[in-house]
């Protein structure tokens, strides 16, 4: 597994440059990430999008729109279906979101995955490096399902495991997480993680070790933190705990994270305009890394 | 005014010696926390009940007949009848810890919500910084809501913060009819907006990237004095609450401490959230509270 995200751009360094297709990248900032994306030998970027308006932005941008390949589709849900059709077929690694609605995306995603692998449902992880811990850990999921039921944390689990294990992390420990109430009775949360926690013990999500405990007080004591016996995987309850503790690790614990949205092995990329340089590379260079590990035969 | 965690420690001391009765089980960790707090001169400690008679060498002990639970109520009327000043129970913290507490009336008032604050430094500005609520309700609704936000008013206003600038989070900061605690941040932030909550201004919906920085809320649209200089985290519910605070602790390695607010009485207790190190400061919090917490 890699320690964090130096090594997986290396990785990423030798397995580029690769074809990733970008929806709608008729805005600057999207354009001046695929240029910079091909620039630094990542991705050779497949354009998406209404070719007059793709083309002015390239001009605009003085960036070599020549070099790159333009697919004219101006309907959102018909370029968003098409780009991962692409994916499907293996003339593109990943997809990576520009100047768009994610609800396309993500809806694409949805019957994508139905088909291909209907044990899963799409969900986002999101990869953090946090100092003081040396492994990437994954929040999911904070992105997708706004209140998982118990079947669809199953498929949430499946295939963060199988993300994870691509990863060359061959056993993640998982944690279902949930509060503890005071009263000692098991909430609803508190319950599928219980349940959750007895079917990955029996194997059902692949692979992996599943911590009896819903909680991290459970497994360290305060003053004897280990660092190995740190989850990889967390499964949030709801997607306010997901959204809020990935955020918070990100923006107020500190550290890096990267986002990527995921269903039958397909990588969808959703960078945020506010990201830098460094970010938008190491986003590009997870999504090649996943991309190759998930290659459909 | 931001006090900072070792200001809070020495302002305890401004108590002299306020009369605390202690009960629960027996935690050396807590009791080397009291009888350094006495040592500071911040308490007069009075044990009560059996599991603690023999501390009798160190301390004055009550009901030494009584077992954990008796010793409890009768450490209530104490506080009850002015004899004792502040309670803390070393544990177990469980639902009949509780009942107890409301059966004995240590709330404000009768119908009033406890709930729990979580208090620690943000270390990426060494600020003072609020969570609530991190360990009693578990769903709380809109009603709730609004006596979590005023129990954790009185918890700032005792830290000495001023104009106090409340977060109300949520998954993301548009109103969404699909998601209820959006709907219940937006309403709070209009209570704030009409002056119910006195000079204290709550903002919401927000999502944790526009309540940490301004420049990411200006890019939403979001207009508002909160977004960056947070006091206080509301959270939309106790699991968004109790693990965010798990990682600030376990991630972030920061030291939280707590205090159980819409007491009557400062109840001095310690949650799974913090470490053992931290009863000293759950100590200082919980006496710097003044009256009606």
């Amino acid at each position: 597994m890699y320690q964090d995200f130096d090594e997986i751009a290396v990785r990423a360094r030798e397995l580029g440059p690769k074809r990733a297709v970008i929806l709608f990248p008729n805005d600057a900032d999207v354009m001046q990430a695929a240029a910079e994306g091909m620039k630094e030998g990542l991705i050779t970027p497949v354009l998406v999008g209404e070719e007059a308006s793709i083309k002015a932005i390239a001009s605009e941008t003085d960036l070599p729109s020549g070099a790159m390949e333009i697919i004219h589709q101006e309907d959102p849900q018909e370029a968003a279906n098409l780009c991962l059709d692409m994916v499907i077929r293996g003339e593109a690694g990943f997809v990576v979101k520009g100047n768009i609605l994610t609800t396309y995306l993500y809806r694409a995603l949805i019957n994508a995955t139905k088909i291909l692998a209907p044990d899963q449902i799409p969900c986002t992880l999101c990869f953090h490096q946090v100092q003081g811990i040396n492994k990437i850990f994954v929040v999911t999921d904070p992105g997708i399902n706004i209140r998982p039921d118990l079947t669809a944390k199953k498929k949430i689990l499946a295939n963060a495991v199988q993300m994870l294990r691509s990863l060359g992390c061959d056993n993640p420990r998982v944690m279902a997480l949930a509060a503890k109430l005071l009263d000692g009775s098991a909430s609803v949360f508190a319950r599928d993680a219980q349940e959750l926690s007895r079917l990955g013990d029996k194997g059902k999500f692949g692979p992996c070790t599943m911590e009896a405990a819903t909680t991290l007080f459970d497994i360290f004591d305060t003053n004897n933190f280990q660092a190995d016996l740190f989850p990889d995987i967390f499964l949030v309850p709801n997607i306010e705990t997901g959204n809020i503790l990935v955020k918070t690790i990100d923006h107020l614990i500190g550290g890096i994270r990267q986002c990527v949205t995921v269903g039958a092995g397909l990588i969808i990329l959703t960078p945020s305009r506010s990201d830098g340089y460094e970010v938008r590379m190491g986003n590009l260079a997870l999504g090649l890394v996943l991309a190759e590990s998930c290659k459909r035969d | 005014m931001h006090l900072i965690l070792e200001a809070i420690m020495e302002n305890a001391i401004q108590q002299k010696g306020k009369r605390l009765a202690i009960t629960g089980k027996k935690d050396p960790v807590a009791l080397a926390a009291i009888l350094a707090a006495r040592d500071r001169g911040w308490i007069e400690p009075v044990a009560c009940g059996g599991p603690l008679s023999e501390l009798r060498k160190e301390l004055e002990v009550y009901f030494v007949d009584s077992d954990i639970w008796q010793a409890r109520q009768e450490a209530l009327s104490l506080l009850r009848n002015k004899e004792a000043e502040a309670l803390l129970d070393m544990g177990p913290l469980d639902n009949r810890f509780f009942s107890l507490l409301k059966e004995a009336g240590a709330q404000i008032k009768n119908t009033h919500l406890l709930s729990y604050v979580s208090v620690f430094m943000l270390p990426k500005n060494g600020l003072m910084t609020l969570l609530t609520d991190t360990l009693i309700n578990s769903a709380p609704g809109l009603m709730e809501k609004v006596q979590i936000v005023e129990n954790a008013i009185k918890v700032a206003n005792a830290l000495g913060i001023d104009r106090l600038k409340i977060a109300a989070l949520g998954p993301l900061e548009l109103v969404n009819p699909a998601i209820p605690s959006t709907l219940d941040a937006a309403i709070l932030s209009k209570m704030s907006e009409r002056g119910q909550f006195g000079d204290v201004i709550v903002e919401g919906p927000l999502g944790m990237d526009n309540a940490e920085s301004a420049l990411a809320a200006q890019h939403k649209g979001i207009e508002s004095p909160v977004p960056g200089n947070v006091d206080v985290y509301l959270f939309p519910d106790l699991e968004s609450a109790n693990i965010t605070a798990q990682f600030f602790t376990w991630a972030g390695r920061c030291q939280l401490g707590g205090v159980l607010a819409g007491t009557k009485f400062p109840i001095i207790i310690r949650s799974p959230l913090e470490s053992p190190d931290s009863w000293l400061l759950n100590l200082a919090l919980g006496l710097i509270m003044n009256g009606e917490i």
